[in-house]
């Protein structure tokens, strides 16, 4: 990996990729206008704290006209809620902004875009019941007045709009729910262009175009740059922000830990400023090795535009890492397993093929899932302990057909022993439990099903320190006795001193393979970044 | 990837692009109302041929105004993915107050002038305990809707009440040779029309749609509910007016007749329930598509109270067949990748 990508000249791939583009119809891109009062953007002392988070820890940040500046960072680091604040989505608790010497308000998305700071969001935000033209000028007609919207005129902005800046063709009357994924990013970007703003944020506005489309959007960063704005520009791809980025900037726990120009830092060092030291007390030592058996076997398996044409096994007794940035197949391939999506692909369990088509049919086929969302798609809120263990697996303890309160609080009581749940007893509400508690009684939940393999979404988000120990204690505990287990995990940590192999998937496909040496926090953030191997 | 690139380019501004961007899913659930209105003029066309005249027509027109303008405004707060019980209140406040307080043509016509300026209060008290408090619309309008009921029998305790004749005239009077009450809907048809296609209602489908995406883009999401709210009330007290002018009398209980009517309307003219989707110009075809299955539920000689099961038949038929052709439309994509 070392040396495997050169730091070019980010003004010379800017032109590359402009040429490489349609060419942009106005004479802006030409030559580069420097402005004589060059434009500033500076943030002192950012605080924003959660209950029992603290997202921003008095961030410092300045970034210059006339520079595309990128921002790294792992998951939860602060960059989203940094990005919040810029965009006034979120007020911070303490902190100010400045945009050339003024202070901004920061209180709404509306006054922020008014100062001249525009955001285009990881998450599309546009209302999906809109058409294209709609979204893109929503936030801009005027807000006191009713203001007739002529259909035709802003159809007409739409295509010059994207005439101008050279967009991939997108037609304005289409709605953005019947966009794909790439051009509901491609409309998003439109939209915080459309107000030609001073500073513009890329929030991963680039995670899910293909490639040439990714071109168009670095382009534009580039050329936006030269017209000595300001571009912000997040990416977890390195080898975009070695191609577009000026300077570089990674925060980590809410504070940055690093910024220096993007031609004199290299791979690793921005790769060991995201990830920091971190203690690795939590994780208990593997009690077995996996067995020879297959407990689950895919192949083939693929969801449209999210996981293509995925093979793995995951052994008796194994646990099977799956790791990547978010948005790249991981959370798809699991619902995929469960039915809850559809695929294609092949699907073995114990060495019988099943049809994962339904909840229900994975259950019985012998596949469990805690789901990603717990309060939402796992637990009976308002229900108590006793009726979230029992709920998928009722029949046994009921006798004619009518559930046997007696069987249900034994049941109960013994997967609060044997899990060490924390609860003054059975019918206690689920609400009343911690994070981590919760989730046990999920793990409860599914243990009774008796399933072969288990598959784990984002176990311990959310979870304490000491209760995250115990679950993964117990997680060990499962996979001794002979069921597999694929884990997927946003933490990249978890999943080295957890796994037995990690898959790493990138774009759908499973990039790399990790055992051993190169089972490494480091090694999956490469595989995942396709750092490296270059950008496809 | 290859394949992603692609459908960004397919659906490029060709012709065929656009073509294909006027979706089933786009283009139904705004023609199927006119073609069930259309269906249900001709089917009574055949039953009863008078009623092509033009007296019965203005009749319909009569009959159905009260409701059209209560689902207009209906459509306002369904739009944001609200809802309106207090409407029902509202109506029967504005016909007490008519019944009580209009005595002669001075006083009628500052009590007119009264309901005109501050219908909207009402609306605009929900909006803003909606937006503030964060209770949901349908347990605030369902209180409000009770505290109105009960003003409503304040102030007018039984049916009655004698509004002057001269009233009812101004309604059932004629200008230019046009009867009031087409020169009232036209007016209404081109001012719902008009706000179909204005700044607010886009706003309000993008709060109803996705309203942290409508925050991210720049709308003001408590301004713009609250005004929704205070645009249903205003439609309701306009009705409460104009049913005063038809019946010349005043019933504390009137509303509640209008109230899921006017929800009904608004969906069968095109408007989803969850938001997002509709326009105040459908409610007025809704609301004549209720009215005329009524007529020709009396016209095949079915008690009157047959109606009510024919217009949830239509409600139905109006939610399901959208969806049917999204769900076939969806199942025939899948297929083709």
């Amino acid at each position: 990996m070392a040396g495997g990508l050169r730091s070019t000249t980010a003004a010379g791939v800017a032109s590359a990729a402009l040429v490489a583009g349609s060419a942009p119809a106005e004479a802006a891109v030409g030559a580069p206008e420097v402005p004589a009062e060059r434009l500033e953007l500076t943030c002192h002392g950012l605080l924003k704290r959660y209950p029992g988070v603290t997202a921003l820890d008095g961030l410092d940040f300045a970034a210059r006209g006339g520079t595309v500046h990128a921002l790294l960072g792992e998951n939860g680091a602060g960059k989203s809620t940094f990005v919040k604040i810029l965009g006034g989505v979120l007020r911070p608790d303490a902190g100010r902004v400045e945009l050339d010497g003024a202070e901004l308000p920061l209180a709404t998305p509306r006054g922020q875009r008014r100062a001249g700071i525009s955001v285009a969001y990881q998450d599309p935000s546009l209302p999906p019941d809109l058409t294209v033209a709609e979204a893109i000028w929503l936030g801009q007609l005027a807000a006191g007045r009713l203001g007739g919207v002529s259909r035709g005129a802003l159809r007409t902005r739409t295509l010059a709009l994207i005439d101008r800046l050279g967009a991939p063709p997108l037609s304005p009357d289409v709605r953005i729910r019947s966009l794909s994924t790439a051009q509901q990013a491609i409309a998003e970007l439109l939209r915080a262009l459309a107000s030609d703003p001073r500073v513009l944020i890329m929030d991963e506005a680039t995670a899910t175009l293909p490639p040439s489309e990714a071109q168009w959007a670095l382009g534009l960063a580039r050329e936006l740059a030269g017209r000595g704005r300001i571009v912000i520009f997040i990416s977890h791809r390195i080898a975009e922000i070695r191609q577009v980025a000026d300077v570089v900037s990674v925060l980590r726990n809410g504070a940055r830990v690093l910024e220096r120009q993007a031609d004199a830092v290299s791979d690793d060092e921005m790769i060991d400023a995201m990830l920091g030291r971190k203690p690795a007390r939590l994780y208990p030592p593997p009690t077995a090795a996996p067995r020879e058996a297959v407990a689950m076997s895919v192949r083939g398996l693929s969801v449209p535009n999210r996981v293509d044409d995925v093979s793995f096994d995951v052994r008796e007794g194994e646990i099977v890492g799956l790791a990547g940035l978010e948005g790249h197949g991981q959370a798809d391939l699991l619902l995929a397993l469960f039915g809850l999506v559809q695929s294609r692909g092949e699907v073995r369990v114990g060495g019988e093929a099943v049809s994962v088509r339904s909840p229900r049919g994975a259950m019985a086929d012998g596949l469990a899932l805690i789901p990603e969302d717990r309060r939402h798609h796992g637990l009976l809120l308002t229900k108590t302990i006793r009726e979230n263990v029992t709920l998928s697996t009722l029949s046994q303890v009921s006798r004619f057909g009518f559930v046997s309160r007696r069987s249900e609080i034994a049941a109960t009581a013994e997967a609060i022993r044997d899990l060490e749940i924390k609860c003054r007893g059975p019918e206690d509400g689920v609400t009343s439990l911690s994070g981590g508690n919760q989730q046990k009684v999920l793990i409860a939940k599914l243990l009774r099903l008796d399933a072969r393999v288990l598959l784990l979404h984002d176990l311990t988000r959310g979870v304490d320190v000491g209760t995250k120990a115990e679950i993964f204690a117990l997680i060990r505990a499962i996979a001794a006795s002979g069921r597999g287990i694929l884990f997927y995990s946003t933490d990249a940590q978890e999943l080295v001193h957890m796994c037995d192999r990690i898959l790493v998937m990138r774009r759908g496909h499973i990039a790399a393979t990790l055992t051993g040496d190169v089972q490494t926090e480091a090694g999956i953030m490469r595989a995942a970044f396709g750092a490296g191997a270059g950008d496809e | 990837m290859s394949e992603l690139a692609s459908t960004v380019r397919a659906s490029g501004a060709s012709w065929l692009g656009r073509v294909r961007s006027a979706e089933a899913d786009d283009v139904v659930p705004v023609v199927l109302p006119f073609v069930l209105l259309a269906g249900l003029i001709v089917w009574l066309a055949f039953l009863l041929p008078t009623s092509l005249q033009s007296g019965q027509l203005v009749l319909t027109l009569d009959q159905s105004t009260v409701l059209i303008l209560l689902a207009a405004g209906q459509v306002f707060v369904l739009l944001t993915g609200g809802i309106d019980l207090s409407v029902a209140g509202v109506l029967a406040v504005a016909n007490g107050i008519c019944a009580t307080h209009m005595h002669g043509q001075g006083s009628a016509i500052s009590i007119a002038l009264a309901i005109v300026l501050l219908g909207w209060v009402p609306g605009a008290i929900n909006g803003a305990i909606i937006v503030f408090s964060g209770i949901k619309p349908i347990i605030v309008t369902l209180a409000t809707w009770f505290i109105w009921s009960g003003v409503a029998l304040v102030i007018l305790p039984v049916a009655g009440g004698a509004i002057p004749l001269s009233v009812g005239n101004l309604w059932t009077g004629s200008f230019l040779g046009l009867a009031n009450v087409v020169w009232f809907a036209l007016i209404l048809a081109v001012a719902l029309l008009w706000i179909g296609r204005s700044g607010l209602v886009l706003r309000l489908r993008a709060i109803g749609s996705h309203p942290l995406g409508a925050f991210h883009s720049g709308v003001p999401i408590r301004r713009n509910v609250v005004i929704a709210y205070a645009l249903a009330s205003w439609f309701a007290a306009l009705g409460g007016l104009v049913l005063s002018a038809q019946s010349l009398s005043g019933d504390p209980g009137v509303g509640n007749s209008y109230l899921l009517p006017s929800i009904a309307a608004a969906v069968i003219g095109g408007t989803r329930l969850n938001g997002g989707v509709g326009a105040p110009f459908g409610a007025l075809v809704g609301a004549l598509v209720l009215g005329y299955v009524t007529q020709v539920t009396l016209a095949t000689g079915l008690a009157a109270n047959w109606s009510l099961v024919f217009a949830s038949l239509i409600l139905v038929l109006g939610v399901s067949i959208p969806a049917l052709v999204h769900a076939v439309g969806r199942r025939l994509a899948m297929r083709r990748a």
